[in-house]
């Protein structure tokens, strides 16, 4: 199947997606409760890589970890270790994951959240704190629900536009 | 077909393995200075304050959509609001006139017994910026920071009790540890029997730790702040206990409380502008060398 050559891409939706996310990471909630809302910048790590790996890669993801653990107060280098592992893996399998279904890829994603997730708890028992149950790893299975429609909205900037 | 291994047409730097190792490196390095040694003050400020206006942006229709609510505040509503507003200030008025008596009889007293005088006590308000997205920490940014004379280890507290500590200042913005973050301790002593002990956080609530079985403790005790580590002032509410089970197995008893204060309510907090002044610690007894010496050679056969 001949598929539709991508446009050159811009960087501009790129960077708009992360300050979204870190945005929502800023948001200011009730400390309980919602624990299930997953990490955006973790999922928007996953795409970026996947679909912009030569722009888009561990450098730039371990980064961009750094900026999350300012904003979200945790330990620092937390979420670093944590983006620069999902980036990684999706890299390594990149050429096979751009070709999956949506059903595989959503069942992909849930492993990567998962795992990112199992890690921080580790890291984060390792440096002492308290495990804070089960309910945690619900923010996984919502990031690969909503995995599909996040694709769809942001592979519209990968199209290519029309001809004016 | 292995992808990852084919040679390869376009230089694209290092390998994504090499890469990879070299970013888990610093931040593993960068998680261990941050836990156990805290080196990185300096570049957290540098990113608050770029991260601060993102901040401010994601403030500002929260902000706005305040100000309609106020606009738009029905006025039977604020008059009951003012009615209930005026009982507690006539309440609280009574109590301060006797408050204000009794502190001038404490200071002449003091003055008296050639006491030091307790510094006047100063405060700040302060708004919650946001809290913590990390589930594993319970800490809270408000909106005063360096510039407003902000410092390490001011009291927080609420209308109703001790919420926590700032622990980490910023230029604009500052951190507060809640009382309920795991092994944060608070000296208190029991209102009701005067017995000093420890309440330690949980991560998500408090219990007070090692005291004796014996001790007397009931279910409804108030904890109040002893004001013993230079760090919280005397008198301030902690928790209530709860539930006090005492265990044939072990030497403590446990005891489960509940915090005062609203901790995970609020939009408004207090910081009390104050350190305690505390004389330096003494040092302590010297001790025995010879003892110790041939203890240590005993131990070692």
């Amino acid at each position: 199947m001949p598929t539709p050559l991508l446009k050159p891409h811009t960087t501009r939706w790129l960077v708009l997606s992360f300050l979204l996310a870190l945005l929502l990471e800023l948001l200011p909630i009730e400390m309980t409760g919602w624990h299930w809302l997953p990490n955006w910048v973790g999922v928007l790590v996953i795409y970026w890589t996947l679909h912009l790996p030569r722009t888009f890669g561990i450098g730039l993801a371990c980064a961009l970890g750094l900026l999350t653990d300012m904003a979200s107060a945790s330990l620092f280098g937390q979420h670093a270790l944590v983006f620069s592992l999902l980036s990684y893996l999706v890299l390594i399998r990149q050429r096979q994951m751009v070709m999956y279904s949506m059903l595989q890829q959503v069942m992909v994603v849930l492993g990567l959240m998962l795992l990112s997730q199992a890690l921080t708890v580790v890291v984060r028992l390792a440096t002492g704190a308290a495990f804070i149950g089960w309910g945690y790893f619900a923010a996984s299975f919502v990031a690969a629900a909503v995995w599909p429609l996040l694709s769809h909205v942001l592979a519209l900037s990968l199209q290519p536009s029309k001809q004016r | 077909m292995d992808f990852a291994s084919s040679p390869r047409f376009f230089r694209r730097g290092p390998k994504p393995l090499t890469r990879f190792l070299l970013c888990s490196v610093l931040s593993l390095t960068l998680l261990v200075g941050d836990a156990r040694f805290g080196w990185l003050t300096p570049l957290r400020e540098a990113g608050s304050v770029l991260l601060y206006p993102l901040q401010w942006l994601i403030r500002t229709p929260q902000a706005l959509a305040r100000r309609a609510e106020d606009f738009l505040t029905i006025q039977t509503d604020l008059v009951a609001q003012n009615h209930a507003l005026q009982n507690r200030l006539l309440i609280a008025e009574a109590r301060l006139q006797r408050q204000t008596d009794l502190q001038r009889e404490n200071q002449t007293l003091r003055e008296l017994s050639q006491l030091r005088l307790q510094p006047p006590q100063t405060s700040l308000l302060a708004e919650v910026l946001y809290t913590s997205r990390d589930p594993f920490t319970y800490k809270l940014i408000i909106d005063k920071g360096v510039q407003e004379g902000m410092k390490e280890g001011f009291p927080v507290v609420d209308a109703r009790g001790l919420v926590g500590q700032v622990t980490r200042v910023q230029p604009l913005t500052a951190e507060v540890t809640l009382l309920i973050e795991r092994n944060h301790p608070v000296p208190v002593f029991i209102q009701r029997t005067g017995l000093r002990a420890v309440v330690f956080g949980t991560g998500g609530g408090v219990e007070v730790r090692y005291l004796a079985a014996h001790a007397d403790v009931q279910a409804g005790d108030l904890l109040v702040t002893s004001g013993i580590d230079g760090i919280y002032p005397a008198g301030l509410p902690v928790a209530r206990v709860t539930r006090a089970e005492k265990d044939a197995g072990s030497p403590f008893v446990r005891v489960v409380c509940e915090p005062m204060a609203w901790i995970e309510h609020h939009r408004a907090l207090l910081v009390l502008n104050e350190k305690a002044a505390l004389p330096p610690r003494p040092e302590p007894a010297p001790v025995i060398v010879v003892k110790s010496r041939r203890n240590k050679s005993t131990s070692e056969e």
